[in-house]
């Protein structure tokens, strides 16, 4: 019936063209139905690319058990040793406090430099997560040169949702 | 040549006409689910509201007559008549909570109507309102102290309402 011109009018290729135009059917709509081809992530604007430096504003600003605000330790700790690990402690409490994606692998990171030196690394990384929500601010030392704090969320797994949820 | 049926039609051209179909239903589809597709806007307008609150003189930023300080919010202010004034859109409505680092609830103001309020609790199971709520470190200004605490928004909104952009 299929293997010769005649009633179909189809050669013995009719069977296989059938099942070619059926695979390449299913592959398109996994293109277009699954994976969603057609429809564009950034049809909304992710807040977080015009997010503005307000977490490590807040952050240095805040006060301490010594009643004196974070950026007031970062500036006496660039010389004297005992604040800097005051410091940290205080920045370790304070980073866990932030808010974050739950029930991800997700830490808020502090990393100071002075001068382009590190001077102090807070948080936890972990190995093939993404950085997100970089906030970075100035802050200038009595020895006249200048600390520069970034603030960033390690996040491994965070989804589009988990990032803007948070921003 | 070929055979004709019933309707005077050869049976290669069915066959034909079989694929073309599937093809033009195919991509009908696609164009159908493209243009059906919904573009979420409730987290952004989230996120503006959020600015807005904490950045804005008119909302809760803390004034001393000569400044607005922008991040820091004012208790005092924090009610319904300011946040009424600050943004107000019949089919949106919001919760703000001020809590401690600890979690402990400081002050709490909404501008919600009776039918929003009611729903707010049970948002996620009404097909015509949807909510959304978002925390974010801020400072507030409380008895001549500036202190650090979190700021949750919990906003609900009418499906296919205006929006806030």
């Amino acid at each position: 019936m299929f293997n010769k011109k005649g009633d179909l009018g189809l050669p013995i290729y009719f069977l296989p063209t059938v099942a070619f135009f059926a695979i390449i059917l299913f592959i398109f709509s996994i293109f277009f139905f699954v994976i969603g081809v057609t429809k564009n992530p950034n049809l909304v604007i992710n807040p977080e690319s015009f997010s503005d430096e307000s977490k490590i504003t807040t952050l240095v600003k805040t006060q301490t058990s010594q009643n004196i605000s974070i950026a007031e330790i970062i500036i006496s700790s660039a010389k004297d040793q005992t604040k800097k690990e005051l410091l940290e402690k205080e920045l370790k409490i304070l980073l866990s406090k932030l808010p974050k994606p739950e029930a991800r692998d997700a830490n808020w990171n502090l990393d100071i430099k002075i001068e382009n030196q590190d001077f102090l690394n807070t948080g936890i990384k972990t190995v093939g997560a993404k950085d997100y929500y970089k906030q970075s601010i100035i802050i200038p030392l009595e020895s006249k040169k200048l600390a520069k704090l970034d603030l960033y969320l390690n996040c491994y797994g965070c989804s589009i949702e988990d990032i803007r949820r948070n921003a | 040549m070929n055979k004709k049926g019933i309707f005077g039609f050869s049976t290669e051209l069915v066959v034909y006409l079989f694929f073309i179909i599937i093809v033009a239903v195919f991509i009908f589809s696609v164009a159908v689910d493209y243009l059906s597709s919904k573009t979420e806007t409730i987290q952004l307008e989230s996120y503006i509201l959020t600015k807005s609150i904490t950045n804005s003189k008119t909302c809760l930023a803390y004034d001393d007559g000569l400044r607005t300080y922008k991040g820091v919010i004012d208790l005092k202010k924090l009610n319904f008549e300011v946040l009424n004034k600050c943004f107000s859109k019949p089919t949106i409505g919001y919760l703000v909570k001020i809590q401690d680092l600890e979690g402990k609830e400081v002050k709490v103001a909404s501008k919600l109507d009776a039918r929003q309020k009611a729903y707010l609790p049970i948002c996620k199971d009404l097909k015509s309102y949807e909510c959304y709520s978002r925390k974010t470190i801020v400072s507030y200004y409380q008895e001549n102290e500036v202190k650090t605490g979190y700021l949750t928004i919990d906003l609900i909104k009418q499906k296919g309402g205006f929006s806030l952009v």
